[in-house]
């Protein structure tokens, strides 16, 4: 069993949905942990100066914050901005992500 | 306004006055070793919410304990914020209790009003003009540009007293708020008393160490020598000559620029685990902020402004008032700069930068009082809205803040006690909330544990006669894991997590 292209692509936007932000933390963890390793790294590569400012600067000041905001915000393409946040203290965003009704209807004739 | 909502939570909650100040702070102490909690700062809530939209379908389940243990990250988050405010008031020259009342009173008012979303981007709004306006008032008076002020700092030869800076002309209070090291003098010094009070100086003759005191009537002064420390009881204001290296700065600045010695990796990794860790705990929970693309859009615009603003106050502080390093920064410090760059005719900056901390407090107790809702156990969905709970919270974390505590210490520690309870239960998937449960159970028993081993001085302690290799190598481990509580309780409540998880699961 095949199923039809629709239901294809449909499943194959859902497994990219689930996979984005696992692939987004796992990037954005290796973006975190870059720092480090360049001041571990023999001979010291992040003091060299590039345009009169450190490699460390560059990379910690701009480069992987500009970077992981833009990995954060391609991860989470897939996800819905809620609406109707709280009004009160205490009141909480419903949970989203549930399937709507068209994926929930396709589910069954997606390809086992 | 969903996205907004969720972005103003996320950045409000996060960036409290405390997290706010704590990168420039290490900036200017550190150089590029403080740009590792900047960077954290910026990327740690930016994996919460990615953690979160991996969770979005299946939002992590959190118990009555997880309710409960957000409750108290909150508050010790609140106490660190007060303790800041007696820190900022004590270093400005007035009692400390009155900005402890100044900051919670209204904080207090403002996260308990009905219509919060609302009032917070109102807030956070105040707290960005508050941080921006002193800060593009400093550049414009150093006169240096942005693309070259890192450049300029650098490649200075020293830092100096500049001849009207407040700790030439004025004086300035040593010993104020969370201070207490001596403050050691690199250079012959004079240094002078104007309103009179007690001195301490730490000396080493002939290689031994001795101590003078003097209690100087006002106007008088006296000589030290470089090597000497000096110390004062809180209150005194002191003036120092002007030309001669700020105690405390570095040697130059390329010396700032290179940082201070090799970074301990186990030091670093502690850091990245209790920021990371408490990110994900306090925000990759779907309930409470909407893990999508606009909110992580709106919400990485205002922490990538967050960490260009302290590198900008970084670099403009040691340019323009080289005074902030005088004894070892401190965040109170660095909430002085526009007071020390820009003398009297700064004072509307200051008050503009108070103003914005304020705020910015204000906005993060909305959220961080919020948080507990979103665990959606019992009654822990209604403890947002209990006005008693938190005025008795906020009271008690006030009364906590009349003592002086590091800030950072109090907030770190809130933030491991969260990583080490909640950040399993929200990164490994799964239905069942027994598994999330005792993983947090034996995270927060670790982290308490090795966190009242060290305050009881136990990690010297060998528990049974042992051969003196062991025992050394034991009181090394046990020193480390008691230091750095997170690195033993976050790994134990994961692999809880697995175990659990997969018994549930067979």
């Amino acid at each position: 069993m095949t199923g039809s292209p629709h239901v294809r692509s449909r499943a194959r936007r859902r497994r990219g949905a689930t996979w984005r932000p696992i692939l987004g933390a796992v990037v954005l963890a290796l973006l975190v942990a870059a720092l480090p390793l360049l001041w571990l790294a023999p001979a010291s590569p992040g003091g060299v100066r590039v345009g009169g400012v450190s490699i460390e600067w560059w990379y910690g000041g701009l480069l992987a914050p500009v970077a992981g905001w833009a990995v954060a915000a391609w991860a989470l393409r897939g996800e819905r901005d809620e609406s109707g946040a709280a009004d009160a203290p205490g009141q909480v965003l419903p949970v989203h992500g549930e399937p709507d009704r068209a994926d929930a209807e396709s589910t069954p004739s997606e390809p086992s | 306004m969903g996205a907004m909502a969720s972005a103003v939570r996320l950045v409000s909650g996060w960036l409290t006055p405390v997290v706010w100040l704590v990168p420039p702070a290490l900036m200017l102490r550190d150089g590029p070793g403080g740009l590792w909690v900047g960077l954290l700062v910026v990327l740690a809530p930016l994996l919460a919410l990615v953690v979160g939209g991996a969770r979005a379908a299946a939002p992590p389940s959190e118990s009555a304990l997880h309710g409960v243990v957000l409750v108290a990250v909150a508050a010790l988050l609140i106490w660190a914020n007060l303790s800041l405010a007696g820190d900022v008031a004590t270093a400005l020259g007035i009692p400390r209790w009155h900005g402890v009342v100044l900051a919670a009173g209204p904080a207090l008012v403002l996260a308990l009003w009905r219509r919060v979303p609302a009032l917070s981007t109102a807030l956070l709004l105040v707290a960005i003009a508050g941080m921006a306006l002193p800060l593009a008032r400093v550049a414009q008076v150093s006169g240096v540009a942005p693309t070259r002020a890192w450049q300029t700092l650098a490649s200075r030869e020293a830092f100096h007293f500049a001849p009207g800076s407040a700790s030439v002309a004025g004086g300035r209070d040593i010993a104020g708020g969370s201070r207490r090291a001596p403050v050691a003098l690199d250079e012959e010094q004079r240094v002078s008393a104007p309103s009179g009070g007690a001195v301490r100086v730490l000396t080493r003759d002939a290689l031994r160490p001795g101590a003078q005191e003097w209690s100087l009537a006002p106007g008088q002064s006296v000589s030290l020598r470089p090597g000497d420390r000096l110390e004062a009881e809180p209150g005194t204001r002191l003036r120092f000559e002007a030309g001669r290296r700020v105690p405390g700065a570095p040697a130059s600045g390329a010396a700032w620029a290179a940082g201070g010695g090799a970074p301990r990796p186990v030091a670093l990794l502690a850091l990245g685990l209790t920021l990371v860790g408490g990110a994900i705990a306090l925000f990759a929970q779907p309930r409470f902020v909407a893990p999508g693309r606009r909110t992580a859009a709106v919400a990485g615009a205002a922490l990538l402004l967050a960490l260009l603003w302290a590198q900008g106050w970084t670099v403009y502080a040691a340019l323009q008032a080289p005074d902030v390093f005088l004894g070892g920064v401190t965040l109170a410090t660095v909430v002085e700069v526009p007071a020390l760059a820009l003398g009297a005719p700064g004072s509307p900056f200051q008050a503009a930068l108070l103003v914005g901390l304020l705020a910015a407090f204000a906005a993060g107790s909305a959220a961080l009082i919020e948080r507990p809702g979103a665990a959606g156990v019992g009654g822990a969905a209604d403890v947002g809205r209990d006005l008693g709970f938190w005025a008795a919270v906020f009271a008690a974390a006030g009364a906590a803040g009349l003592w002086t505590v590091d800030p950072w210490a109090i907030a770190l520690w809130a933030l491991g006690l969260a990583a080490s309870t909640l950040a399993a239960g929200a990164v490994l998937p799964g239905e069942r909330a027994r598994a999330s449960a005792g993983a947090g159970a034996i995270g927060l028993a670790v982290f308490v544990l090795l966190s009242a081993l060290r305050w009881a001085g136990a990690p010297d302690v060998v528990p049974m006669p042992l051969p003196a290799a062991i025992a050394g190598a034991y009181r090394a481990a046990l020193g480390v894991l008691t230091a750095e509580p997170v690195l033993a309780a976050v790994p134990a409540s994961l692999v809880f997590r697995l175990v659990l998880g997969r018994l549930d699961a067979a």
